[in-house]
């Protein structure tokens, strides 16, 4: 089945295609996710949204761009918003310790380890997903889907709407951040 | 050491060279399709219960309003005080602009 019968197939409601299109592609958007969110509880939740959303709003894709691009986009922007709550939240809960509303202890966030990540490689990925976490927004969406996902800078720019010169920009600050916050690390 | 340092920052930023996708948890489907299933139903339930509810609520906050306003100004009158004057004629009174008449009518 090619893409366009998928959609429009899903466009009609037809549960079969939606499984199709669940099975083909909840490793992307799962492995996407986890990639930016960095837990895996938060990782599938937003992965069940992600497809929740396209079945919702389907209607609505003119088909322009690839399923995977689309996926991607809905993908980055709902695990986006899940961390920008938690940091609003954070803030919030940071604000109450000062004022003495609530004593309780802010959590540590325990290293993530990625499944995928080859044995020998744990712990230098560990560190460096804890890097990565300190990147901004869109550098870190960038360097993961460019990492994790294998996309060429190409498929980035599209997944993210800017131009190919402005993601190896990103690419390049990306990398040359984690370089000053990995060393600060080794120093410390 | 100084050499070190690089040396150590580049093998962890290439720690992901070789990294695999992840897969999506066992059975994503069938608790995909609960999770949809479960949010449907909620919804449904929930405008079929909200609906009324806000109606309902909306009315009470009406009466409540109305009970409060009127608990308020009770022994005020309509506009008149304790003897009987009325709000806008002691007004009137106090700025004379009942007498807007140049001439008497009375003579």
């Amino acid at each position: 089945m090619n893409e366009l019968d998928l959609i429009q197939q899903l466009r009609e409601g037809d549960e079969h295609a939606f499984k199709t299109l669940v099975e083909s592609y909840q490793d992307l958007v799962y492995n996407t996710a986890l990639g930016i969110v960095q837990n895996a509880e938060d990782a599938e939740d937003i992965s069940q949204e992600v497809f929740i959303k396209v079945y919702r709003s389907v209607h609505t894709f003119k088909g322009e761009s690839k399923i995977s691009t689309w996926l991607y986009r809905i993908t980055v922007s709902t695990a986006l918003d899940l961390l920008r709550s938690r940091k609003s939240k954070k803030r919030f809960s940071f604000l109450q310790r000062l004022f003495g509303d609530n004593n309780e202890p802010l959590q540590e966030v325990p290293d993530f380890n990625h499944p995928g990540v080859a044995l020998d490689q744990k712990e230098n990925a560990a560190r460096l997903f804890k890097a990565i976490n300190q990147l901004p927004e869109n550098q870190k969406v960038a360097f993961t889907l460019h990492k994790l996902e294998d996309l060429s800078y190409q498929e980035i720019s599209e997944v993210m709407k800017v131009s190919v010169s402005a993601v190896e920009s990103l690419m390049h600050r990306a990398k040359q951040n984690l370089k000053k916050i990995l060393e600060k690390d080794n120093e410390e | 050491m100084n050499k070190k340092k690089p040396i150590i920052t580049n093998e962890i930023l290439n720690s992901l060279s070789d990294i695999r996708r992840a897969k999506a948890p066992g059975f994503f489907y069938t608790q995909l399709r609960a999770r949809m299933e479960n949010e449907l139903s909620v919804g449904r339930q929930g405008k079929r219960i909200w609906k009324p509810l806000l109606i309902i609520s909306g009315f009470v906050i009406i009466l409540v309003l109305n009970g409060w306003v009127l608990y308020n100004n009770r022994g005020r009158g309509a506009g008149s005080d304790v003897n009987g004057y009325d709000k806008f004629q002691i007004v009137a009174n106090d700025y004379r602009i009942n007498n807007f008449l140049p001439v008497d009518l009375n003579q």
